[in-house]
């Protein structure tokens, strides 16, 4: 089994993948880095939310979204259905190994390449905004403090995608088949539900017309799973409007407008936490999808006909 | 009691409504190479496969020296060469054996050794660097029986080892495995379209047609339960002969000569003597003719039904 996992290990690895990770980190640390040196901020924890909101955005969307996620993707669905498609499959199962030992070993070269190529992004893209943001060692150690919350978060994405991924690829014999579905998820965690709320509140609508959007709101799903990993490290913290990006983005913190008989002023609005799902909830649906998706792998695996 | 290598008991593959392998039998003993032959579609790929373990069978089962069909033990036995072999775009030849003998389970060092090994005997030092991706086919096809070799099998399995092939590299292909057979003591079944250059190496030979066995037999048994009275003739007066041969025997010109053919052998070589005698001709040549392979197949293939498709391959 070291064996093919070495062999994935280094498939994963592959220079497209570690290029593609060094240049979103650096685009991404530049994005937060520069950005912020142009923002006027009064005061120094204004100026430390600022830049730790716009951090968790950048990691939400980029280096945890659509790069570690389009990365993970890519990769899963080929491990089977692109040994399939190109023929190689044949020959590999012909030799004394079980076909759970075969795709055991394949999804632990995948999950150690996945988890390589997710710290080297973080690490390129802390040393990014530190470097185009000059900013002073406290903010610096701020933004140090959420990256356990971040390999949290990515560790969630790489084994939710690649369980689902893995399934796709044991189901079918194309990887391009296998990889389509897939992409299509990640737009609907990083784009579709953020225009679909765009798109309400231009019509006037500050809320979903049915509860029933939640359970396709993968954003917010996604969003809640990525705010528990921040809490775990001081949470996401800010004025209104500062949470109020956050709020638009990943449908994580909702206002509520306040009795003006209480505060004595009008269209007063106070943020909370969006704890339409319990994030508790989400973590054990989202487990078990995982779970169950790799258990179905192996049971595909080991009747599949190559 | 005779120990089998490979016993297949009534194995069934079916994908969709199409029925590719269809109730099949057989049983191989070490040591002996079998011809397993049969029209395109008629099922050798298929039921190769799932002696390999790639396909699994719809119903019935197999055993490869006890061991069940695809198990880790059975598979240790077992080395294929498929009739395509596909090669990863990134590994050269050298690397490609290695990692096929590190899968075989092979330590590191014991791989690199085999891999010299087989390089050195398929005669492929010189391209060890290449990626084997971009072999001619020939050279494909002696990278596959290479690895089918990699973890010293018991039982070779190989599916159109000299398809697509010109003659020198199909000749170099067969002499290599006759070599391995006769050193290793290797059982091999070994598909083929090629009947006349698989006739000199096999000693067993099963043939398939839509998916049933057809014929299972030791070669000469079968060239004998087919024999039938053919003689070739040729005298100083062909014509002669076949005037006044025609009306009782079944009678055609050749290159030859004549080939007439009687189900009384004995008869027909009298009448043919007593020809040559009477007409005084001189007797050049009078010979039963030997029922090779090709001929074989064509025999049993037509009988069953089926038109024979060798001609495009021969």
């Amino acid at each position: 089994m070291k064996v093919i996992i070495k062999r994935t290990l280094e498939e994963t690895l592959r220079i497209s993948a570690i290029i593609l990770v060094i240049v979103a980190g650096i685009a991404g640390g530049y994005i937060v880095g520069k950005n912020l040196t142009f923002v006027e901020v009064p005061t120094y924890a204004e100026f430390a939310n600022k830049s730790l909101i716009m951090q968790h955005l950048v990691i939400f969307f980029l280096m945890n979204g659509a790069i570690l996620m389009g990365i993970v993707s890519s990769v899963c669905s080929g491990l089977i259905a692109g040994e399939v498609h190109e023929g190689t499959i044949r020959i590999l199962v012909s030799k004394p190994n079980s076909r759970g030992a075969i795709l055991r070993g394949k999804i632990i070269g995948m999950l150690l390449g996945c988890f390589i190529l997710m710290m080297l992004g973080l690490s390129v893209f802390y040393l990014a905004e530190t470097l185009f943001g000059s900013f002073d060692g406290s903010v610096m150690k701020d933004l140090l403090s959420y990256y356990p919350a971040y390999i949290l978060y990515g560790l969630i994405v790489i084994l939710f995608f690649s369980s689902l991924a893995t399934l796709l690829s044991c189901l079918v014999r194309k990887k391009v088949i296998a990889l389509l579905p897939m992409m299509f998820l990640v737009i609907a965690v990083l784009a579709i539900p953020v225009i679909v709320r765009i798109v309400l509140g231009m019509t006037g609508r500050e809320e979903y017309p049915s509860d029933l959007f939640y359970l396709a709101d993968l954003n917010y799903q996604f969003g809640s799973l990525f705010h528990w990993c921040c809490n775990l490290c001081g949470g996401i913290n800010g004025t209104s409007g500062q949470l109020s990006i956050p709020a638009a983005l990943l449908n994580i913190f909702k206002s509520f407008k306040l009795d003006p008989d209480i505060t004595h002023k009008m269209n007063t609005t106070m943020i909370m936490t969006n704890n339409f799902i319990p994030k508790t909830v989400l973590l054990g649906v989202y487990g078990a999808l995982t779970v169950i998706n790799y258990l179905i792998s192996f049971v595909l695996m080991s009747r599949k006909d190559v | 009691m005779t120990e089998y290598c490979v016993e297949l008991n009534n194995i069934t593959k079916k994908f969709g409504n199409f029925t590719a392998v269809d109730n099949v039998s057989l049983k191989l003993e070490p040591g002996r190479i079998y011809g397993f032959v049969g029209p395109n579609g008629a099922g050798k790929s298929t039921t190769m496969a799932m002696i390999m373990g790639s396909l699994f069978p719809t119903s019935g089962s197999g055993k490869v020296y006890g061991h069940p069909l695809a198990s880790t033990e059975a598979l240790k036995e077992l080395g294929y060469s498929p009739e395509f072999t596909s090669f990863y775009r990134d590994m050269s030849c050298a690397e490609y054996l290695h990692y096929m003998g590190t899968l075989s389970g092979m330590s590191d060092k014991e791989a690199t050794e085999r891999t010299k090994e087989l390089l050195d005997k398929f005669d492929l030092n010189d391209h060890a660097g290449r990626k084997v991706a971009k072999f001619s086919t020939g050279m494909k096809k002696k990278v596959s029986l290479a690895q089918a070799m990699i973890n010293h099998p018991k039982i070779l399995l190989l599916d159109e080892p000299t398809a697509n092939l010109d003659p020198t590299s199909r000749q170099e292909i067969l002499e290599t495995v006759r070599e391995m057979v006769e050193k290793d003591k290797l059982t091999v079944f070994i598909s083929s379209h090629v009947l006349t250059e698989l006739e000199t190496v096999i000693s067993h030979v099963i043939m398939i047609s839509h998916g049933k066995i057809i014929l299972d037999a030791p070669i000469h048994e079968a060239q004998e339960m087919f024999k039938k009275g053919i003689l070739i003739v040729d005298t100083s007066d062909n014509e002669a002969v076949y005037r006044a041969l025609k009306d009782r025997y079944q009678c055609s010109v050749v290159d030859e000569g004549l080939r007439l053919m009687s189900d009384d052998m004995n008869q027909l070589k009298q009448d043919v003597v007593a020809e040559v005698y009477w007409r005084n001709l001189t007797l050049n040549l009078m010979q039963e003719e030997v029922m090779s392979l090709d001929s074989l197949y064509k025999h049993i293939m037509e009988g069953n039904g089926h038109e024979s498709d060798n001609k495009e391959n021969a």
